[in-house]
């Protein structure tokens, strides 16, 4: 009679926490870690970092082989789970058959490649996996063409500038960072990117990668930009080929659908990460919010869980901050891009040490953003999460003994009360 | 035993003698926005209320860290390894409680840790709005102060 096996899909941070957490609930579990990846746990937050020479190899790796084997957790590394029988409760690879009692699927996310032609060329990388990382960082060349300015993106971009490369940035919506800000902070964040020398281009879209063999340009629909590399970083879609071959429901944006504890759908299979819905703190709509932070969390979720624990999963939280030329900027909650126009009110605040933009529905927070000063966006966060009105909390306080929760909207209060006021 | 620093707001007159300490001490220069403890202050209300790192219990700032640089010592304190912190500043933008901030001379995070058991911030306040206390004591005083609330003496 053996142990019970609890088998984990994937080793990003996910993977690891629910690796972590089963073990600690059930020590006398087997705890199988697979990954098609060659290395042990590492930050994909951090590449860019990496590329740029800022931060050493050591600090992207998380975690070592041996702090697996230490946790008494066993890692196969290089495995490519090709099949998976939800019925035998086992899962294929390397002609070997394994079963397991308790699954947890983390299998992550992967870039969206968009059906342009010529994205096969030489000098055409993605910036997801170290491998990626590792193919930028010993890129030869002067000009680096980068498409998409989200975060990884805007870095991305960074990186290449600090190495002295020429850089320019495609976007097709009209904003750069659109999923995090709204107009007046992205403005500034692209004045700072053209103050060092980057060029952005929003609104356009890339129509051909062109050149023979190698990538020579990006052709858009204005212009042709000479490039040596092309970092395509549009988006992340789930790696999902498993889990519909298990038959698992997807959700409406296309992940693995999960419930309030991370089951996926059928007994004793669970779903964490990149590759699982989950229900957004805020909002309350069940969708990806690809994070770092959500996919920590669901990660020692579904770990507990598949040992045994009850444990609820809060939900997710869309809260991302990005570090360009020596200022953060931060989002948290939605941009007001995100709604019906009308249907939110916004503050924008500049000041010498940064700019605040807070974005209201019915006397309510529902996101904030912030540049270079971001110290009271935590506390704005919470409120947004404890769904204070905000006006009731200004009239109310602040009183020693009650108002103390408003301290976020320390020097706001005013310009608030007018805003919520109809100005 | 291990002790903390607590926060009596009610007794804080917002002179920012803690802050000024509190700089001195950690940059040796006397410069408030590079202190680890912020006093907000609502003067016209006469409220004021110092802020710093409070020890969550499960700190939102170690749940957002990409680098995993955020630990509990064993003296219970939430601390950054300054070898591995990128100075990603994730953690700021999260602390739901403000606690933590970017020094503006060194660009890196700023803070609390508790001055391994003498913080000046303590010394220097004269209104005893912080004081330096042992766990248990604290948390008796707080569950006799709610038991007297609740039956109304």
């Amino acid at each position: 009679m053996g142990n019970r096996v609890i088998a984990i899909l994937g080793n990003g941070i996910a993977g690891d926490q629910a690796a972590v957490a089963a073990k600690r609930t059930a020590p006398d579990a087997r705890v199988i870690m697979l990954s098609k990846e060659p290395y042990p746990l590492y930050s994909a937050c951090v590449l860019a970092d990496y590329i740029s020479g800022e931060i050493p190899r050591s600090t992207v790796f998380l975690r070592s082989v041996e702090d697996y084997a230490k946790a008494g957790v066993e890692l196969l590394l290089s495995k490519n789970v090709v099949s998976w029988s939800p019925e035998n409760r086992s899962l294929r690879f390397d002609n070997k058959e394994l079963s397991y009692d308790q699954l947890i699927l983390a299998t992550g996310s992967r870039p969206f490649i968009p059906p342009i032609p010529g994205v096969k060329k030489d000098g055409v990388f993605a910036l997801k996996t170290f491998a990626d990382a590792e193919g930028l960082r010993t890129a030869k060349g002067r000009s680096a063409v980068v498409v998409g300015a989200g975060p990884v993106g805007m870095e991305a971009a960074f990186a290449f500038r600090r190495m002295g490369w020429s850089v320019a940035v495609v976007e097709l919506m009209d904003r750069v960072l659109p999923r995090m800000l709204d107009a007046p902070l992205a403005g500034s964040v692209k004045k700072q990117f053209e103050g060092m020398g980057i060029l952005v281009f929003l609104g356009e879209r890339v129509e051909e990668i062109s050149g023979g063999a190698r990538v020579e340009a990006v052709r858009t629909n204005q212009r042709i930009l000479p490039a040596d590399v092309v970092v395509l970083v549009i988006g992340m879609r789930p790696r999902i080929e498993l889990a519909g071959q298990g038959g698992l429901t997807l959700g409406p944006a296309g992940g693995i659908q999960t419930d309030a504890h991370m089951g996926a759908g059928l007994p004793g299979v669970w779903a964490c990460g990149d590759c699982a819905e989950s229900r957004d703190l805020i909002s309350g709509a069940n969708g990806l919010y690809m994070l770092w932070n959500n996919a920590r969390l669901q990660g020692h979720t579904a770990g507990a869980n598949a040992a045994g624990s009850g444990k609820r999963y809060p939900g997710s939280l869309n809260v991302t901050t990005v570090k360009l030329f020596d200022r953060a900027v931060a989002s948290a909650g939605a941009p007001a891009a995100d709604f019906p126009e009308g249907e939110t009110r916004m503050l924008h605040r500049k000041s010498l040490d940064g700019e605040l933009w807070l974005v209201l529905k019915e006397e309510r927070l529902v996101g904030v953003q912030g540049l270079v000063n971001l110290d009271r966006l935590g506390g704005l966060t919470a409120m947004m999460l404890k769904g204070l009105n905000i006006r009731e909390t200004i009239l109310k306080g602040p009183k020693p003994s009650e108002g103390r929760d408003m301290w976020p909207l320390h020097t706001l209060e005013k310009d608030l009360i007018r805003l919520l006021n109809g100005r | 035993m291990s002790k903390i620093i607590v926060v009596d707001p009610d007794r804080c007159t917002g002179c920012g003698l803690c802050e000024m300490a509190c700089s001195v001490v950690k940059t040796g220069e006397l410069d408030t926005l590079r202190s680890r403890i912020r006093v907000f202050k609502w003067d016209e209300e006469g409220v004021y209320l110092p802020i710093l790192c409070r020890r969550c219990e499960e700190p939102v700032c170690a749940t957002v860290c990409p680098v995993n640089a955020v630990y509990r010592d064993d003296s219970g304190v939430v601390c950054v390894d300054r070898d591995r912190c990128v100075n990603c500043f994730s953690c700021v933008s999260a602390c739901p409680n403000g606690a933590l901030h970017i020094d503006p001379v060194e660009q890196k995070v700023l803070r609390c840790d508790q001055c391994a058991g003498d913080p000046p911030c303590v010394r220097f306040c004269e209104e005893k709005a912080l004081q330096w206390v042992e766990i248990d004591d604290w948390q008796a005083d707080r569950r006799r102060s709610k038991a007297r609330h609740l039956y109304g003496q």
